[in-house]
């Protein structure tokens, strides 16, 4: 809306709050949360051979996103620029029994073109990493499907183990974690990982917070019932 | 699909004789609400549905709508398996909530509450609902399930979204779906919307809000739209889709052209959460946002659909708005709103309306305001009373409020380039 130039300011992000009755028998219904003896804080483990589903959370990401003129002529900190968006569908009836990853591989091949850049310049890929293995698997396929075992300098991390899976504020709360990521240029691991599974086979960050030079960030969010959205925010020096 | 027919040409039909589809509520047993009337969708034959797809099971009311209506824009828009780029074929859809299942959610409520108090108890609840409730029918109630069945059965594998700003939602819809292809992102959009709120936790909630008319010993004459007597919006439900497409790739392909979406308004009230501002800057705004990105003056518009609910606010401050935005053209334009033979189809609302726009340029015929007895004298346009009108119509413009504050306009114009 921005770039179409609808607004020069827009507010933008999500909340929620699925910790009720109705919100987490839905999600208990539906087989889609983990089950896993252990402290609360260690058992949500995606990409982890262990994984076995999604730990709830909630909260609210919320940020202030305005045109790089606008931004400038008030003298407001930028943090990064959004360079590219891409959204695509799947079938994704049930993430449960889909072993198709095509779409998710649109949604990031079109976000990379939007930015015009190649999967090699990317630094950092915070990854959807819902914690469901099926919707683990496919998400690793459809990195995996750019850079065919060749990763060069991406690091991949998945924040859901820390937060809990925020559901529709999942990708606000990321969104601003991958502007800090290129900001303090401290990449933070994924929690729980310890033995990672084998059909997952990324340059994951395990144990503690790696630093690193980064320039460009981008940020995965996969929907239950098949949306795909795939960010590209590029650091901006100030 | 609409309470007056379940295709578009039964519809437009008696839309332009100017019958009403509203009854009394029969998906329900009405009889103790306060409001006994909605705009209910009748004969519609869910078990053929199911037959040739059976994963449709378990979906929502307003799903089954949406396939239906999805699959006669699609007919007529010669659409075909590999006559477009699944990957450029994207969907921005406003689907409403389905609202709970209700008998298994009762039966576990009371089957959790606490043996010593009168409070449910979570955790029993939780438990209880392993028993009671069907996990697909939870996944179908969630709003986005609309759109997920509707990429599956058309082959949409482009970009996707569903907005949820309420009464607005099918025509921010139509709006966003037009940006996304003038952006490049696709070649062709499944858009519109699809709703049904005629359950009882959704007509109590309007209720509660006194927004429903309570006109129950006549319900074809309970939507009066700009009329003194209005009381209130009565529900529907329905679905509106319509196949937007990028001018050079319809031409190719030599589709049929209705019109053309010019422009499209988006504006925030910023004010209450159920009331209009009072001044009606929001909706002013999004009015003349739409006219300036389409290029078209006052005096180019040759109808407008309102959002026009029944409402005694909405209806008074509609006006003022149209007052506002069209000067001294004001009285010259002529302005109905079709909620008045429908009722009021929520998120589904502008779908259908932008279709009525669309079918009043191809036929030079404008719907109208039925039920308009007696005029209220603080509202003096041209509502085109009880009677449709034979008018060429070039420019229209489709204007939906959201509860909350979501205010858009459309503005729409007829393809002359065949």
């Amino acid at each position: 809306m921005i770039e179409r130039g609808d607004a020069d300011i827009m507010l933008a992000g999500g909340t929620d709050s699925k910790l009720n009755a109705m919100g987490i028998s839905r999600f208990n219904l539906l087989g889609l949360l983990s089950t896993r003896a252990g402290t609360p804080e260690t058992v949500y483990s995606p990409f982890d051979e262990k994984h076995d589903g999604i730990v709830l959370g909630e909260g609210a990401g919320i940020m202030v996103l305005e045109s790089l003129e606008n931004a400038k002529r008030r003298g407001a900190m930028i943090y990064a620029e959004i360079t590219g968006y891409g959204s695509s569908s799947d079938f994704n009836f049930d993430p449960r029994d889909e072993d198709d990853f095509t779409g998710k591989r649109v949604a990031m091949k079109r976000a990379l073109e939007d930015s015009g850049i190649e999967h090699h310049d990317v630094d950092v890929i915070v990854a959807n990493g819902s914690g469901v293995p099926q919707a683990d698997i496919q998400e690793a396929l459809a990195i995996h499907s750019f850079y065919m075992g060749s990763f060069g300098k991406l690091n991949v991390t998945a924040l859901k183990p820390l937060t809990g899976n925020l559901v529709y504020a999942s990708g606000g709360v990321e969104a601003v974690i991958a502007v800090l990521i290129a900001n303090k240029k401290t990449i933070p691991p994924v929690a729980n990982l310890s033995k990672p599974y084998p059909a997952c086979p990324l340059p994951l960050v395990k144990g503690k917070a790696r630093s690193a030079e980064v320039q460009f960030v981008m940020l995965n969010n996969f929907g239950l019932g098949g949306q795909n959205a795939s960010l590209v925010f590029k650091h901006v020096k100030t | 699909m609409t309470p007056l027919g379940n295709n578009v040409r039964d519809t437009w039909l008696r839309v332009t004789q100017g019958k009403s589809g509203v009854g009394p509520i029969t998906l329900f047993d009405a009889s103790t609400f306060a409001t006994q009337i909605a705009g209910e969708v009748k004969g519609f034959n869910f078990e053929r549905w199911i037959e040739r797809n059976p994963p449709l099971a378990s979906a929502a009311r307003s799903t089954f709508f949406a396939l239906h209506a999805a699959a006669e824009a699609y007919k007529d828009a010669m659409l075909k398996p590999f006559t477009v780029d699944s990957r450029r074929f994207g969907i921005y859809f406003g689907g409403g909530d389905s609202g709970i299942d209700f008998d298994p959610f009762v039966k576990t409520l009371m089957a959790s509450f606490a043996a010593s108090g009168d409070l449910v108890d979570k955790g029993e609840y939780v438990h209880q609902s392993l028993r009671h409730m069907n996990a697909l029918r939870e996944l179908e109630s969630q709003p986005f399930m609309t759109v997920t069945h509707l990429t599956r059965l058309f082959d949409i594998r482009g970009p996707v979204s569903n907005c949820l700003t309420a009464c607005a939602a099918s025509s921010q819809a139509i709006g966003e779906a037009y940006e996304w292809i003038k952006r490049g992102d696709a070649d062709v959009m499944m858009t519109g919307g699809s709703h049904s709120m005629i359950y009882p936790l959704g007509v109590v909630g309007f209720s509660l809000l006194t927004a429903l008319s309570t006109r129950n010993d006549e319900p074809q004459r309970a939507s009066r739209p700009f009329e003194k007597k209005r009381d209130g919006f009565v529900i529907a439900e329905g679905a509106g889709v319509l196949i937007l497409e990028e001018l050079s790739h319809a031409q190719k392909r030599k589709a049929h052209i209705y019109g053309e979406v010019v422009g499209y308004g988006s504006t925030a009230d910023s004010y209450r959460l159920t009331d209009m501002d009072p001044e009606a800057r929001g909706a002013s705004e999004a009015m003349r946002i739409a006219m300036t990105k389409a290029e078209i003056e006052p005096a180019d518009v040759d109808y407008i659909n309102a959002h026009g609910t029944s409402t005694g606010v909405n209806d008074s401050l509609e006006t003022v708005v149209i007052k506002k935005v069209m000067g001294e053209y004001a009285p010259k334009v002529p302005v109905s709103s079709t909620k008045s033979m429908l009722g009021h189809m929520i998120a589904a609302a502008g779908g259908v309306e932008a279709i009525f726009c669309l079918l009043a340029m191809r036929d030079s015929i404008i719907p109208a305001t039925i039920n308009y007895e007696e005029p209220d004298p603080e509202l003096d346009l041209d509502y085109v009373p009880n009677t449709a009108r034979r008018a060429s119509v070039n420019v229209a413009l489709s204007n939906s409020f959201g509860f909350g504050g979501q205010n858009i306009c459309l503005a729409l114009r007829k393809y002359n380039g065949q």
